[in-house]
């Protein structure tokens, strides 16, 4: 479960990331919705953080209330070097493996919840 | 008024970071290295490899111990735990520490090759092998790295702005910025906390006013009211030791599932004997952990200790999160990578005090410039040659060899040396440009790194394939983690070789004719 | 000669940040304000120390070990100020009045 913390980490990081202008053009172009809007950068933002937030949920739930936290804080730090590597070297490499990321996260996280139902 | 103070913070943040960058490097590597301390000992002793992880018969060993020091001030009994099987009996006398490797079950010593394994890297980074003084000069090496990081973040007031920006295609003043700001933000917590709690472990001594003011200057008396930690005179009258196996069973019952690390004897084998059995902190943050004391001639229960005051709580989690006793191994590889990246962010400082005066020819002709560009070099690359040296005179010094540890140590600091006489000659008198010499060393500690598993294969009996066969990762880890070095190593070695022919060409004394 | 250049270096680094004229009122000064900032400041740090151990409300050992810890914060501030005050004159003056006044309050509370 270790390893859930650090994909979030790097997908709430690669959010933040892309709330800002400059990273958003080099990683996904002028397509899209505008990335000088506003409420894009604020909602890009805010779920950033949210995600950030939950890596700190699962950080707490794996490892504890005292290691967990500084897990994460290692992870953070782990995941915002890994993503700034990939960034600067393959953009659309760093946006892919974001998503992927996040979706092996969520489909981890479902199949979890589904178990301890059964 | 502004425009000054952030002037003032550039010139403190450049030339403190210059003048203690070098040792800061050499003391953030050294404990970057020690996080993986025990393995590394562990990794050193390859004789230890078909020691299987039984627990301790504390009685056996303390039977050694009567036998060999039945004259020590003090006993040390350390139980193995799940990162190595090796359990420790240390003691002192007349001022000096000796310490044997035992086996297990029978308590007799083990023969292992002699050597200071990961201890050195643990000793090197808070004293640097000079004992107190040691101390004080990394103190004010930290007390500078405390002052470098705040006015850092200062001057770069642009690194929330650029938090994700990494430009290493851009000009080399730019990239090397880029990656120094980049290492810097991003473990900027963890060099907070590691600088900080690295100097809350010695408040004692770098800062006993407290002492000199609440306790006339008396340490003990400090812990005596801290740890309720009393522990009376010698008497010279001798009294037999009760059995130490039946006061550690007792003392794990004050602790709820909590396990032993080690057992203290205080005067052994004198009627004033003291048992202190100490609690493993690796469940939990807090360092000092709850001790039971035993009279050690009648058995009788003295104290119960268990840290519960707020300041002392304090201080414990602080010195336990320098020294990631605790948590999974996941832990300790994530402290080894922002270690890495603290070292890294020291290093791209060093490198950019160069850069940034590289175009200015007044700067560059100096002597003082030169010097800077050699001890650079050798204070980065050099100690990676140093270090791959020491594991290559671990494995190839032969085990029996007296004095072995001191040779090994010896060629680090040789090699060391010698790292720091290449790069500051080829600079003076060769006139090479520093980013060969980088390109050099590197290479050369890439090939000593990347070198190492065939050496370890020929050495010894647990190759990495044997070892990855077995499942052993304590031990494949480590040659696992030679090969990643060796490769990066050679990697960046070549990009600045690279770079450095790219630099050099139009100055070449022989232009390439056209058309062949 | 050698050295000479590195000094200016220095020199001519600092002068840009003080705006002074004279190069050896500059070293006089580099070596002054770093003075303060390593002596000053650990004299005001340990003064600081033990009249917050003397002070706080709290048992001996704790508060010797509370205010031992806050004295590296202390410490940093106290070299910051150092090297951000106007003059080095001025970040004498602060850092010794300052011990002086904690170590007198200290003596009286002892």
């Amino acid at each position: 479960m270790d390893i859930l913390v650090f994909l979030l980490s790097y997908g709430g990081l690669l959010m933040l990331c892309l709330g800002m202008p400059k990273h958003y053009q080099a990683m996904l172009g002028q397509s899209s919705f505008p990335p000088n809007s506003f409420l894009a950068r604020l909602i890009l933002k805010i779920v950033g953080w949210l995600i950030l937030g939950l890596s700190l949920v699962v950080a707490i739930a794996t490892a504890g209330w005292s290691f967990g936290p500084v897990q994460w804080i290692g992870f953070l730090s782990i995941g915002g070097l890994t993503l700034i590597v990939v960034r600067s070297h393959a953009p659309r490499l760093a946006l892919i493996f974001g998503v992927l990321s996040l979706v092996s996260v969520l489909l981890t996280l479902l199949i979890h919840e589904i178990q301890s139902h059964f | 008024m502004k425009e000054s103070f952030s002037q003032s913070m550039d010139w403190l943040h450049t030339w403190a970071g210059l003048l203690f960058g070098w040792l800061l490097f050499a003391i953030f590597f050294t404990g970057t290295l020690t996080v993986f301390d025990q393995e590394i000992t562990y990794w050193m002793q390859p004789e230890l490899h078909h020691v299987a992880h039984t627990p301790l018969n504390v009685n056996a060993a303390m039977h050694t111990l009567e036998q060999l020091a039945p004259q020590a001030e003090r006993w040390w009994i350390e139980l193995p735990n799940e990162r190595t099987p090796a359990s420790t009996i240390r003691w002192s006398q007349d001022g000096t520490s000796v310490s044997r490797v035992i086996d297990s079950q029978t308590g007799q010593p083990l023969t292992l090759r002699n050597t200071h394994g990961g201890e050195f890297f643990y000793r090197f980074h808070y004293q640097l092998l000079l004992d107190e003084a040691g101390t004080w000069i990394v103190g004010a090496a930290a007390m500078a790295m405390l002052a470098v990081l705040v006015a850092g973040i200062v001057i770069h007031h642009r690194i929330f702005k650029d938090f994700f920006t990494f430009r290493p295609g851009a000009s080399s003043h730019r990239a090397w910025l880029d990656a120094h700001n980049v290492t810097s933000v991003l473990a900027l917590p963890f060099h907070f906390m590691i600088t900080f709690t690295g100097l809350v472990i010695f408040w004692s001594i770098y800062m006993p006013a407290g002492i000199q003011v609440q306790y006339d200057g008396n340490m003990d008396d400090f812990w005596a009211e801290a740890e309720s930690f009393i522990e009376p005179e010698r008497t010279n009258h001798k009294a037999p030791l009760v059995s130490l196996r039946d006061l550690e069973r007792q003392a794990r019952r004050y602790w709820q599932g909590g396990q032993t690390r080690s057992i203290v004897v205080s005067h052994p084998g004198d009627s004033h004997a003291l048992v202190h059995v100490y609690r493993r902190s690796d469940d939990r943050l807090s360092l000092y952990n709850d001790r039971v004391t035993f009279d050690g001639t009648s058995g009788a229960l003295r104290t119960v200790w268990i840290n519960s005051k707020p300041a002392y709580m304090t201080q414990s989690v602080l010195s336990g999160l320098h020294f990631v006793q605790f948590g999974s191994s996941t832990l300790r590889w994530l402290y080894f990578g922002m270690g890495l990246a603290a070292s890294a962010m020291i290093a791209t400082g060093l490198v950019l005090w160069v850069v940034k005066r590289q175009g200015r020819h007044t700067a560059t002709n100096t002597v003082g410039y030169q010097l800077v560009e050699g001890f650079n070099v050798a204070a980065v690359a050099g100690l990676l040659v140093a270090t791959a040296t020491f594991f290559w005179a671990n494995r190839l010094l032969p085990a029996e060899l007296p004095a072995r540890e001191f040779i090994e140590l010896q060629m680090f600091f040789t090699v060391w040396s010698l790292c720091l006489g290449h790069a500051l000659l080829k600079n003076f008198f060769r006139h090479c440009p520093s980013v060969r010499i980088w390109a050099t060393q590197l290479a050369m500690a890439a090939m000593l790194f990347g070198l190492l598993p065939i050496v370890n294969a020929i050495t010894t009996e647990s190759h990495l394939l044997h070892a990855l066969s077995q499942g052993r990762w304590e031990v494949a880890g480590f040659d696992l983690s030679f090969l990643v070095s060796g490769l990066g190593l050679a990697w960046t070695a070549r990009r600045l070789d690279q770079s450095a022919r790219a630099s050099s060409r139009p100055l070449n004394p022989h232009p390439v004719t056209s058309g062949g | 000669m050698a050295s000479t250049s590195g000094a200016q270096k220095v020199v001519s680094l600092f002068s840009r940040a003080r705006r002074s004229k004279s190069s050896t009122t500059n070293w006089i000064t580099v070596t002054s304000r770093v003075g303060a900032a390593t002596c000053g400041g650990y004299a005001l740090t340990y003064a600081c120390t033990a009249w917050l151990s003397a002070v706080l409300p709290l048992a001996k050992s704790e508060a010797v070990l509370t205010a031992s810890m806050i004295s590296f914060v202390i410490y940093t501030a106290a070299i910051l100020w150092a090297f951000a005050a106007n003059t080095p004159m001025r970040a004498w003056l602060v850092l010794l009045i300052s011990t002086g006044l904690l170590s007198g309050m200290t003596v009286l509370m002892t």
